[in-house]
């Protein structure tokens, strides 16, 4: 059974190249540019994983993280950013990431890490908090 | 090409159904309430109608009862989406006519499933 992800990252090449891959590995895929766009699409559509960028302009990944936490508890969250970001990847598992990819993205790691991270929500039950 | 009808006045909402669509090979006109639903109803044929129920001007069941009551010839498959799931919405639109009543959040697999269903039987 397919899962529902989504992708949000304002670098286009980037959330191209992620939808590619994801869709790829069988998921089912949402892009979205910022937070406050990932934010709105959760309101209309029940994913079962969010892969975040942490850095982004009008909304970022950890503001985003913040959100998303209060507002739907068991999404799981795998977050991204590059290496030199280092604090703010700590920051995001301190506020609830499940797991986190350094940037540039190595596919076969994030193939791993999605069915590891995403898959595990659907064994729990933690499906659509809804 | 089928032509989807999408109705919604929050605008992520229809822009997301919209790209899932017409990536699936679908073409989609959208409006933002039932009230044009109806005018773009009349206008030309739609293959299926995806709409929310809350909206201003006129809510989704209202536009589905009138549009029952209106259209003497065949009217297109309707997919119900809601935030508020009561029974009472859910039966009152399959009285309607309703094919598919959807939770929001929706989850796409499932949409994407009835959508299919409705449009490609086999």
């Amino acid at each position: 059974m397919s899962l529902s992800l989504l992708v949000v990252e304002d670098e286009e090449d980037i959330s191209l190249l992620l939808q590619d891959r994801l869709m790829f590995l069988d998921f089912y895929v949402t892009l979205a540019k910022n937070g406050a766009e990932g934010l709105a699409l959760l309101e209309v559509l029940a994913v079962d994983g969010i892969l975040l960028d942490i850095q982004m302009p009008v909304m970022d990944g950890l503001t985003m993280l913040e959100q998303v936490r209060e507002r739907y508890s068991s999404i799981p969250v795998l977050v991204m950013s590059a290496e030199l970001n280092k604090d703010k990847l700590i920051q995001a598992m301190e506020r609830g990431a499940n797991d986190y990819i350094l940037k540039p993205i190595d596919a076969d790691l994030l193939a791993k890490k999605c069915s590891l991270i995403f898959s595990a929500s659907l064994e729990q039950g933690e499906l659509n908090p809804s | 090409m089928k032509r989807i009808l999408i109705v919604d006045d929050f605008e992520p909402g229809r822009l997301v159904l919209r790209e899932k669509l017409e990536r699936k090979g679908y073409t989609c006109e959208e409006v933002e309430n039932g009230s044009e639903a109806l005018k773009n109803l009349q206008a030309s044929h739609f293959d299926l109608v995806i709409t929310d129920n809350q909206m201003p001007v006129m809510t989704g069941l209202e536009m589905i009862r009138s549009l029952a009551k209106n259209s003497n010839d065949q009217q297109p498959p309707i997919i119900l989406l809601t935030g508020n799931p009561s029974n009472n919405l859910c039966s009152k639109a399959r009285e309607a006519g309703v094919e598919a009543v959807f939770p929001k959040p929706y989850n796409e697999r499932d949409l994407s499933l009835a959508i299919t269903r409705i449009l490609e039987p086999r």
